[in-house]
């Protein structure tokens, strides 16, 4: 526990959110609000797909949306980190913040299934399935109740 | 199934995590149309982002409101928005008397959501742009 | 501007919808979703659009442009419902205005594409190479909708600047 407090105490968090320029903390978090448009953006095409939206897609086409959702979730991971430190003993006694992580892990989980399952080459059973259209429509609410409980936190922020 | 049982554990545990965000911060649990007048000392001074965050120190005297008696949580804008506005870091320090208008939490505990104070002067440090019909002066 | 939005709050209707204290965090959320649908959906089509995903083709893009659509229609109303809640956050402030601007950028564009370039779109060959016109329309409303986002998050502290 005051492994967190120090660093929620730390120096950086009190130059960090002290700081009076743009580029620390409001370029930080404008940066984590584009890491979710990327991330969740390109989660919503591909398991839009999965569930028989635009149909004609072809389904190996979208491997190169993976690439968008990775890029987006490294930027968000990083950004992330950054601002966790900042509230590091507020956060990690916050259920609303379990719940977010809990949350984006599952869906990842389940668009990395969806991926092998039905959208890699050497997939066992090519296609959609209904198994891989119901992890399809779980991640895509999993994102939303990522979305709504990391809108949630900022209200309970000390 | 284990899809949907870790879909209703996301969701269960969400919503009883919603039900404690009663908590404060959302700026709509405030009355934002009612003006109220403080006057305390800085117990605790935050100049940091997202939101700068100070709370004041009533003491029961001659004059004061019985019910604004005790610790008032104070919630500005941000860094940027308020140094826009003539504060500084170095504006209130703990110990400092301060004066401000303010609008108070609809659930009647002690959270303020700072609109200005007033200086010794007489002048007024807003937090933000929003003005009231009668600003005399900033 | 300023005294339109003390008129605005003080309505009936700005109270009641302000009152209402769950409202705002609500509507916060479902901006937060109405933008990753729109970005998500308008910004496939862009990338088609500035060539990418080459082999899909573009009537098969078009048919989630419902969703884009329906996310920014979820983002159009709350954002609604917040200028009618508090109208001094954003009326005053250069950077919501930039931000209003952008939206106005990005939906001429689309009409312009709509009504000029979807048809030659939809006639190409899915494996060839997109035509400069059709690029450049992407990356307009690619730009544009990024714009926005980055507007909209940074009004807590862009915002209300003199």
């Amino acid at each position: 526990m005051s492994f967190f407090r120090s660093l929620q105490d730390s120096a950086f968090t009190d130059w960090f959110l002290g700081s009076e320029s743009i580029w620390t903390y409001p370029t930080v978090l404008t940066l984590h609000t584009i890491g979710m448009a990327i991330l969740v953006g390109a989660s919503f095409v591909v398991h839009l797909r999965i569930l028989k939206v635009a149909n004609g897609i072809p389904l190996q086409r979208l491997q190169q949306l993976y690439r968008f959702i990775w890029i987006g979730f490294i930027i968000n991971l990083a950004t992330g980190l950054v601002l966790f430190v900042t509230q590091a003993a507020d956060r990690v006694v916050d259920p609303v913040f379990y719940v977010k992580i809990g949350s984006i892990a599952v869906a990842l989980w389940f668009g990395v299934l969806v991926k092998r399952r039905a959208i890699d080459p050497g997939a066992a059973s090519p296609g959609v399935t209904r198994q891989s259209r119901s992890l399809a429509a779980a991640s895509l609410g999993l994102w939303i109740i990522a979305i709504v409980a990391g809108r949630l936190m900022a209200y309970l922020t000390s | 199934m284990r899809i949907r049982t870790r879909v209703s554990l996301a969701i269960a545990g969400f919503a009883l995590a919603s039900a404690s965000v009663a908590a404060h911060h959302s700026f709509a649990m405030f009355e934002m149309d009612k003006d109220v007048d403080y006057r305390g000392v800085v117990s605790e001074w935050k100049w940091q982002n997202p939101h700068v965050h100070f709370t004041v120190d009533i003491k029961p005297g001659s004059g004061v409101d019985p019910k604004q008696v005790g610790r008032w949580d104070v919630e500005g804008g941000s860094i940027n928005i308020m140094t826009r506005q003539g504060w500084t870091r170095a504006s209130y320090k703990i110990g400092d008397p301060i004066r401000l208008v303010g609008h108070p939490m609809k659930d009647g505990s002690k959270g303020i959501s700072l609109f200005y104070a007033i200086r010794p002067d007489g002048t007024r440090l807003y937090h933000d742009i929003a003005r009231p019909k009668d600003d005399v002066s900033k | 501007m300023h005294d339109f939005a003390l008129w605005v709050e003080s309505t009936r209707i700005s109270k009641a919808l302000f009152d209402i204290t769950w409202l705002w965090p609500l509507c916060e959320s479902l901006h937060f979703v109405g933008l990753c649908m729109l970005i998500g959906g308008a910004g496939f089509l862009d990338l088609r659009l500035l060539g990418l995903f080459r082999g899909v083709p573009f009537r098969d893009v078009k048919a989630l442009m419902p969703w884009a659509i329906g996310g920014f229609i979820v983002n159009a109303t709350t954002g609604t419902l917040f200028l009618i809640m508090q109208p001094h956050l954003y009326l005053t402030s250069g950077i919501w205005w930039s931000k209003f601007t952008f939206i106005v950028v990005a939906g001429l564009n689309a009409a312009f594409f709509e009504t000029r370039l979807a048809k030659p779109a939809l006639a190409l060959d899915p494996n060839a190479d997109m035509p400069r016109g059709l690029k450049i329309a992407g990356a307009v409303s690619l730009f544009s909708w990024f714009a926005v986002l980055y507007c909209g998050r940074m009004l807590p502290y862009l915002g209300t600047g003199n």
